[in-house]
């Protein structure tokens, strides 16, 4: 992959990642921060990405680190791991305050899976866990969100 | 009403101008980069550039100069709040070698190493400085001091390092904050490599390589000898029904303390059974042995996962005084809260 088509499918993929990097950070100039730093570390390491078609996950997985990397930085993130967040401003804004509710850990999973449409397997691979943990996570985000808001009918 | 995809991206705001612009400059950045450079030079490492770029983020803030800023000080600047007890001074080494380049020199100003982590401070600075760094120099690539640094290809990036002659690669293991030092022409750089998750457990005192400068396979390393006690732990192994295991390693210090744990599932553990397993251990707390809570955990990496058969989880946890420390999962209980459960603790110290 030369720089052009890096450049192209990043592109391709910018709301995705952007997604993503709101997701752990919930504020968008970290979110800034994380993506370029992520951008960088993928263009370095791009040789050691094997299977081009994987770049998603692959790419996934990074905007994770460095998001994560930034919560370091910045102390975001406290030493709780289930700490919450303001909900940002959203066409839907129940479900929105339901999910920034969750913590980071169901958070995820929820976001990769119904938001970005990656499948189970995709997520695990993304988040490193085993698939029947990526089930139960979405099992357990599900359950939390449908007595956020109060509609059974969502589960 | 259903959990599907539209519903979802309504429950997000669109991607902002200022992350959009900031994209497109960072791929801009890497284009112009790449067009400059034959293929195998940015396959390999970054430009002084585009490297610059990154730098140039993590210096934002560091505006005022720092009087000897060590390695306690990067940490309360970045997280608020040092966390490290009293007698963690006892673990500064200072001083602890250089490498001189035609334009700058690097010198090892802080180290801290903590049984788990190698907490670094250097510094860069220019040979010839006649003045402090300014925010200008530091941030602008045409200032004396940051062509002085691309002279001599010094860059902030580590994916690599070698301890006690061993190459190790690691990702996340580059600078993560700089200040702007006292001395003419400074700038003082933070770094820490977590050794203990990729399995570096120095038997005493250690030598360390950070390839600081150069490329395409050359790099000229800042070397120096860090104390250490050797570690006398010996694995602490649980059987259960279901599993087994075994604290591989655990190191307690007024810094941080550390857990490296394997789980390994029977044979005849049914999948469910793995993940609930996984799940309580994945949630484990630093308790007491009475089993009250003592310090959040701060961070967790899971490794080597093989699905439903075993990984292994790394631990960081901040520093307590308590003389007893045990490492227990959480579970739900009939009443449906968590709880530690204490027939699986396991003992840290």
């Amino acid at each position: 992959m030369d720089e052009q088509a890096f450049s192209t499918v990043v592109q391709q993929q910018e709301d995705t990642l952007y997604r993503i990097a709101f997701t752990v950070l919930h504020n968008d100039a970290d979110c800034a921060d994380a993506l370029q730093d992520a951008l960088l570390r993928a263009w370095r390491r791009l040789d050691t990405l094997k299977d081009e078609q994987a770049f998603r996950s692959w790419m996934a997985r990074i905007v994770i680190n460095c998001s994560r990397d930034i919560l370091r930085r910045r102390r975001l993130r406290t030493v709780e791991l289930d700490e919450t967040i303001a909900a940002p401003p959203a066409n839907d804004q129940p479900l929105a305050e339901a999910i920034a509710a969750l913590p980071e850990g169901l958070r995820l999973p929820i976001t990769l899976h119904y938001m970005e449409g990656m499948s189970v397997k995709e997520v695990a691979q993304v988040m490193r866990l085993p698939q029947g943990t990526v089930k139960n996570r979405l099992f357990r985000g599900r359950a939390r969100l449908a007595a956020f808001l109060q509609e059974e009918e969502m589960i | 009403m259903t959990l599907n995809q539209q519903r979802m991206r309504e429950a997000y705001p669109q991607t902002p101008d200022v992350v959009r612009i900031r994209m497109e400059q960072t791929l801009a950045g890497i284009r112009r980069e790449a067009a400059k450079q034959p293929p195998r030079r940015y396959a390999r490492r970054l430009s002084f550039a585009v490297t610059m770029a990154l730098v140039t983020v993590l210096a934002v803030g560091a505006v005022a100069a720092g009087a000897h800023f060590g390695v306690f000080d990067f940490m309360k600047k970045m997280f608020g709040a040092s966390g490290v007890l009293p007698e963690a001074e006892e673990l500064v080494q200072q001083n602890l070698g250089s490498l001189k380049l035609e334009h700058t020199t690097l010198n090892v100003d802080e180290a801290v190493y903590d049984g788990g982590t190698l907490h670094v401070v250097y510094s860069i600075t220019q040979n010839d400085a006649d003045a402090p760094l300014t925010e200008q120099d530091a941030e602008d690539s045409q200032s004396a001091f940051q062509l002085a640094v691309a002279a001599d290809a010094v860059h902030m990036e580590c994916d690599s390092f070698w301890v006690n002659g061993t190459e190790y690669c690691m990702t996340n293991c580059s600078t993560v904050d700089t200040m702007i030092g006292e001395n003419d022409g400074e700038l003082l750089c933070y770094l820490d490599i977590q050794l203990a998750s990729a399995g570096i457990v120095p038997d005493g005192d250690f030598t360390v390589k950070l390839p600081v400068a150069g490329g395409n396979g050359d790099y000229q390393t800042l070397d120096f000898t860090v104390q250490a006690s050797g570690s006398d732990w010996q694995p602490v192994v649980l059987y259960s029904d279901n599993a087994t295991v075994t604290l591989t390693s655990a190191f307690v210090s007024p810094v941080r303390i550390y857990a490296t744990l394997r789980l390994e599932m029977n044979a005849d553990a049914s999948a469910q059974e793995a993940d609930e397993t996984f799940e309580d251990w994945a949630e484990a707390e630093l308790v007491d042995a009475q089993g009250n809570r003592l310090a959040g955990m701060t961070e967790l990496m899971p490794e080597n996962l093989v699905d439903g058969e075993s990984v292994d989880y790394s631990y960081t946890f901040l520093p307590t005084e308590a003389e007893e420390v045990y490492l227990a999962p959480t579970f739900i209980n009939e009443q449906g809260e968590w709880a530690v459960d204490m027939t699986r603790a396991l003992p840290l110290q």
